[in-house]
């Protein structure tokens, strides 16, 4: 008990020493290695989740962001459409008035040349019945060149029926 | 029992050899090494210790560990906290130590439950634990300033109190060691009185604070006032 000897002392010593190597190799270390794995898996996990999360609120944002194109699409879709259909409506009805234009045009220019045509003949008309009456008047002895004569006469004193204002 | 008597010559005798370290064998080197029983009963704590060490670490889990795994993560978890905050971050490197000196001090106070006799008992033991803390803490006082900082930290807080200084170095080992095993024997001491006043059911309360209380406490203690010292030495 209380007999000290140096050999037993230094003994202990040497047998603590061994203990607490043994022990570190054993028991501390392992465990701590352990431990170590299981922070560096948790912080693993925890970053992957954080990626994850990040990828999936980008996600969305892409998504919003096409959600939004699409409806700004549409929205110009409808937009060009209804220009698309202002603008043949307008065509239409413009090519319509043009065409009934023209049509009436082509009619007026009808009765023109209908109108002329009547006139031409009532000149040529009036001319012979002016060279008839002309003829009656001068007799037989009239030949082709006093006709002639005659007949332009008779024009620039009668005149075209416009030319009113011709003395 | 009657004072003097015949029985307490033999009670005594028979407290005497108990408390006694007997010679189990002798190793014939160097004209002969006496093996004391404490010697032998510390190689059987570490034999049983290093096993234990190797079955509970020999399938460590990383995910889902099973309720073993558990309590010796606990357990270690507990010691190193406690340690950490007495060495502080510093002084992190000499927790396995005080690590390995707590579980074996508390595993030889607490050995003679299973009928072996308490390694702690023998006073060369607890003289080769104080003497190895003591190194361990002045070993840190010149690790942390070197060896120029760690002479002058014997004049720390004033040149007076020089020689103290210098004393506890011879004083605390000293004073570890008489703690510890004043406490073993004493209390190995007081159990065979109560038990040979009375063996049945009054021992047991008794044994509760003697033999399981009184052990792991005085393992704390000193492992606390060798942490508290090697912090001390770290800090100044």
């Amino acid at each position: 008990m209380l007999n000290i000897s140096f050999w037993n002392m230094a003994g202990v010593v040497i047998e603590v020493l061994l203990l607490y190597l043994c022990l570190k190799k054993f028991l501390f270390k392992p465990i701590k290695a352990i431990q170590e794995k299981r922070q560096a898996m948790i912080d693993g996990q925890m970053q992957h989740a954080e990626q994850k999360n990040s990828e999936a609120l980008e996600l969305k944002s892409q998504y919003e962001e096409k959600i939004a194109s699409m409806q700004d699409e549409s929205d110009q879709m409808i937009e060009k459409a209804k220009k698309d259909a202002q603008f043949e409506y307008e065509r239409i009805i413009s090519q319509a008035n043009s065409e009934a234009g023209s049509l009436m045009k082509k009619a007026k220019d009808n009765i023109e040349l209908e109108r002329e045509k009547a006139k031409h003949e009532m000149e040529s008309q009036v001319a012979d019945l002016a060279l008839l009456a002309a003829s009656r008047i001068l007799g037989e002895k009239s030949g082709a060149e006093s006709d002639q004569a005659l007949y332009d006469q008779f024009l620039n004193k009668a005149g075209d029926s416009d030319d009113r204002d011709r003395n | 029992m009657k004072k003097g008597g015949r029985k307490t010559e033999a009670f005594k005798e028979d407290l005497l050899r108990q408390i006694n370290c007997d010679t189990v064998f002798t190793i014939p080197v160097f004209g002969g090494i006496p093996v004391l029983e404490s010697t032998v009963v510390i190689w059987i704590i570490m034999a049983v210790l290093i096993l234990m060490s190797i079955w509970l670490t020999h399938d460590l889990r990383v995910e889902n560990p099973g309720k073993k795994q558990l309590m010796v993560e606990a357990g270690i978890d507990w010691l190193e906290n406690f340690f950490r905050d007495l060495l502080g971050e510093k002084g992190k490197r000499y927790t396995p130590y005080m690590m390995t000196i707590i579980i074996f001090i508390t595993v030889s106070n607490l050995i003679g439950l299973l009928g072996f006799k308490p390694p702690t008992k023998d006073i060369n033991v607890t003289a080769a634990l104080a003497i190895m803390s003591i190194i361990v803490i002045e070993y840190a006082g010149i690790h942390a300033s070197g060896v120029g900082g760690w002479i002058k930290s014997f004049a720390h807080p004033m040149a007076l109190i020089t020689p103290i200084n210098i004393l506890e170095i011879a004083i605390r080992p000293v004073s570890l060691c008489m703690r510890l095993f004043g406490n073993v024997v004493g209390a190995f001491v007081v159990m065979e009185l109560i038990k040979g006043v009375c063996p049945i059911l009054l021992p047991f309360p008794f044994s509760l604070y003697f033999d399981i209380f009184d052990g792991v406490i005085q393992a704390y203690v000193f492992c606390l006032l060798t942490s508290l010292f090697i912090s001390e030495q770290i800090e100044a």
